[in-house]
């Protein structure tokens, strides 16, 4: 009788193990990079003669972005190249005869940039051409823009864009935020890890010596 | 008594499994020799005698250091980029390691009149806020085209005061009214763009170019993918155009355990970053070829004021790669016709095609990558031809 309740509580430990684990580093799900954009500040239509090109209206939209690193410490992000603008946009027009062409220009190597705890604040501003000559204001549609971040690696980065749709030139904006502002550290994360299996192994330890005295103890009986 | 042997088997297995578990984890970390963002060890041998695998990979080291062949003076390269600082101008004309010679600065100032600087301590240079890159990539035509003449052509990049957009009619003719005078052969650059800009205008400008036998290369992008995506759009201008020719990254040997997972390199296989190309309407093949970029010595600036050579990574370097390996082609070609005539680009091309590792295009890799011993050689045959 003893040996099988013996048998099933090392089960139970085994099974405890392989359950705990999971949840102890679930916390590594949550990106520890996450961008998103925290205000539109300006829709411009812009007239340069340097930029302008046939058939097109040139529009300008400014932004303020926020990098979030819930880090404890200094994290660095792998981008496959230098991006200017940082931010991009997508588009789904009412008209489909429309197209939006950004001007974003990448140097082609790749960089690494290295964020402080906490939010980091930047200000983006993109340019960008819609097929039509003298739109006096952004085409109707579904915009979206966000600020890709980690480009190459760790690539599970969170983008949190700004979705706006545009009625007769009216912009409804919904702005997303973030919802897990810190994360323990990968340090936190081990020592609760082995701690976890410090304490299982010390058990099933002490199980075993006691189950070796009860059949010591058994036998000289 | 079983139940206490295994239990102890385990723990043992446990104990003995942590510590390499835990060394391997740390491993990671490490940068290997070759590794991007190391630095490159004993500069005067891997790059002053080319004897680091990103040149010993085409045979650069046989052409530039066993033959000791170095771009005449009838050679220049454009190079149009984010911007070059006036230090890393005097440290690129003056170092112990690989030196170029730069002829001049062009830029647009903040009232759109073109500024050309021939002076590296002209005060104007240091309201630039972008000049890494383009010192990065100066760097690699320095370290194979020995004192080739350079022309930097500065891009308006971010909040920088001023520069030229790629589109801006005024660069395209200044390089063609300039051709002739700075003998103008090769145009880099190490960008991608996501507008398409090419106005007939410009158009008419580069095949005026190529008419005149300038080679114009572009990068080919590091997202990876076709087309050069990031993410609605695609970012493949130039390199789309047919008057340019593509270059992409070849890994010229195996690393793993890097810093950077994603861009392990596996030898003779193309860089898990090269984007690529496909036109079969136009006919129009690209990426065109492969030079070295993943893992190549670089001059960077480190502050406060400290240059150094590290290994980086990109199609950014793949370009001026080439770019350096034409200028031997051409200069070889110079020799062997006994004057300064220059080669058609379609000799040019010819010659790199002969000089290739592949011998079929691919659509991700093009022609291979170039093989400089075999590329100088041919060059200096059909030189002798054509005299």
């Amino acid at each position: 009788m003893m040996k099988k309740q013996f048998n099933f509580l090392v089960i139970l430990v085994l099974l405890l193990t392989v359950l705990l684990i999971p949840l102890t580093v679930g916390s590594e799900d949550i990106p520890i990079i996450a961008s998103r954009i925290s205000d539109v500040t300006e829709i411009s239509i812009i007239n340069d003669i340097d930029l302008n090109k046939p058939n097109n209206t040139l529009f300008r939209i400014n932004t303020t972005v926020e990098i979030l690193n819930r880090c404890s410490e200094n994290f660095t992000v792998y981008e496959n190249a230098e991006y200017y603008p940082k931010i991009v946009i997508g588009v789904s027009f009412v008209n489909q005869s429309l197209d939006l062409e950004p001007r974003i220009i990448s140097f082609d190597a790749g960089t690494d940039y290295t964020y402080t705890p906490a939010i980091t604040t930047e200000y983006e501003s993109l340019l960008f051409y819609i097929n039509q000559s003298d739109l006096p204001y952004l085409p109707d549609g579904n915009y979206t823009v966000l600020r890709p971040i980690n480009t190459l690696y760790p690539s599970n980065a969170e983008l949190l864009p700004v979705q706006f749709q545009v009625s007769f030139g009216v912009a409804d904006f919904t702005y997303a935020n973030f919802t897990v502002l810190t994360i323990p550290s990968d340090e936190t994360v081990s020592s609760v890890h082995y701690l976890i299996f410090g304490l299982l192994f010390s058990f099933l330890i002490v199980l075993t010596r006691r189950a070796s005295k009860f059949h010591e103890v058994k036998n000289e009986n | 008594m079983k139940i206490k042997k295994l239990l102890t088997t385990v723990l043992i297995v446990f104990t003995i499994t942590s510590p390499i578990l835990y060394l391997t984890e740390v491993s990671s970390f490490l940068l290997f020799d070759g590794s991007c963002g190391s630095d490159v060890t004993n500069t005067s041998s891997k790059i002053g005698n080319l004897q680091d695998t990103a040149y010993t990979y085409t045979g650069v080291d046989c052409v530039v250091y066993d033959y000791g062949i170095v771009p005449d003076d009838d050679v220049t390269i454009v190079v149009i980029d984010q911007g070059l600082s006036g230090d890393g101008w005097e440290y690129l004309e003056d170092n112990a390691v690989a030196t170029i010679e730069i002829i001049g600065f062009l830029t647009k100032d903040e009232n759109d009149t073109l500024k050309w600087i021939t002076d590296p301590t002209d005060s104007y240079l240091d309201d630039q806020i972008y000049t890494n890159h383009g010192l990065m990539v100066c760097s690699v035509l320095a370290s194979i085209a020995r004192d080739v003449k350079i022309i930097f052509i500065d891009l308006d990049y971010s909040n920088d005061p001023y520069g030229f957009e790629l589109d801006d009619y005024s660069l395209w003719e200044w390089i063609e009214d300039y051709q002739s005078t700075y003998d103008i052969d090769i145009i880099s650059t190490s960008c991608s763009w996501h507008v398409d800009f090419m106005s007939q205008a410009i158009e008419q400008i580069w095949d005026n170019l190529i008419s005149n036998g300038v080679v114009m290369l572009s990068s080919a992008g590091n997202a990876g993918n076709y087309l050069n995506y990031v993410y609605w759009d695609p970012s493949c201008y130039p390199q789309y155009y047919s008057q340019w020719y593509c270059v992409g990254s070849v890994d010229h040997e195996t690393r793993e355990n890097t810093s950077h997972p994603d861009i392990d390199s596996d030898k003779d296989s193309v860089s898990s970053f090269s984007s690529w190309y496909e036109n079969n309407e136009t006919g129009n093949h690209i990426v065109n070829w492969l030079e070295p970029g993943n893992g190549i010595p670089v001059l960077t600036l480190d502050p406060p004021d400290d240059f150094e050579w590290e290994y980086a990574w990109g199609t950014s370097f793949s370009t001026p790669y080439l770019a350096a390996i034409i200028a031997l082609i051409i200069t070889k070609y110079h020799d062997g016709i006994g004057s300064s005539t220059d080669p058609s680009v379609q000799k040019v091309v010819e010659i790199l095609l002969y000089a290739s590792s592949r011998g079929t295009f691919h659509q991700k890799q093009g022609y291979g990558y170039v093989d400089a011993y075999l590329a100088c050689g041919k060059a200096y045959t059909e030189g002798v031809l054509a005299s």
